[in-house]
């Protein structure tokens, strides 16, 4: 599991999730996407094209980024992922909290 | 083709994490469809998770088997811990905040949906949990 912080730019965080964000996933990277939700201010752009496995941990660590983000009127969107973690996004009701989109472009205009 | 994986591993999560590499190398040789082998990796991660954390006895082990035949995949998951039953675990409140759901429930609610058969007994102080999912997408 890898994160990749690829910009910054007007408050919002642009980070690239590769691989599989189970156990061993979170544990890898969710000490370092905690920081990264501290230091965005207006939004955290997830590009999550190769994030190919999504379990109800990984799902954990993205709510809490969220609510970490709404605390100060931020938000946190998905661009672009793969179809069945779209999907297990849907099943769990987490797309309500988290947007999903399918471009850079639409993640900051939802943004606002 | 390996006609299925028999694994016996003590109840911790580095067992686990090693475990589960062995299935990746499953998915692989015996062809699992990708979307067969996304449930499979989610029902073990939930399941498994959900006996470490909860199934608190001492010297506890997993045995779990898992088969896809082309038609239908099939997982075992065999445990000496505290007796649980995770298919009758409560669906998630939908009129809760998503923030306030527990996670656990999310987990178990998503492998309900997603398998054909989800049943558990207690048999001879184990927990025995069985799933089955059918390839429909040929």
């Amino acid at each position: 599991m890898e994160m990749l912080e690829t910009k910054q730019e007007n408050g919002i965080v642009f980070l690239k999730l590769s691989g599989r964000l189970d156990l061993a996933g979170v544990g890898q990277v969710e000490a370092a996407f905690k920081s990264q939700t501290n230091d965005a201010q207006k939004g955290l752009v997830i590009d999550a094209a190769e994030l190919s496995f999504l379990a109800s941990l990984g799902m954990r660590m993205l709510m809490m980024g969220a609510k970490a983000m709404k605390a100060k009127g931020g938000k946190i969107v998905i661009v672009n992922p793969q179809e069945e973690v779209e999907n297990a996004l849907r099943m769990s009701g987490l797309d309500q909290v988290i947007p999903i989109v399918e471009s850079e472009a639409a993640a900051i205009s939802e943004l606002g | 083709m390996p006609v299925s994986i028999n694994e016996t591993f003590n109840a911790d999560y580095d067992s686990f994490t090693a475990f589960t590499s062995k299935v990746a190398v499953y998915h692989e040789e015996a062809q699992v469809p990708s979307h067969l082998a996304y449930a499979a990796d989610l029902a073990l991660e939930e399941l498994v998770t959900n006996i470490v954390k909860y199934g608190n006895t001492e010297g506890n082990v997993i045995t779990i088997s898992l088969s896809y035949d082309g038609e239908m995949l099939e997982i075992k998951i065999v445990d000496s811990g505290s007796e649980f039953d995770p298919t009758t675990a409560q669906a998630p409140d939908l009129n809760l905040p998503l923030e306030e759901r527990p996670i656990g429930q999310i987990g178990l609610s998503m492998v309900r949906n997603m398998f054909d058969r989800f049943e558990y007994h207690r048999a001879d102080g184990k927990n025995i949990i069985e799933l089955g999912i059918v390839n429909k997408k040929k």
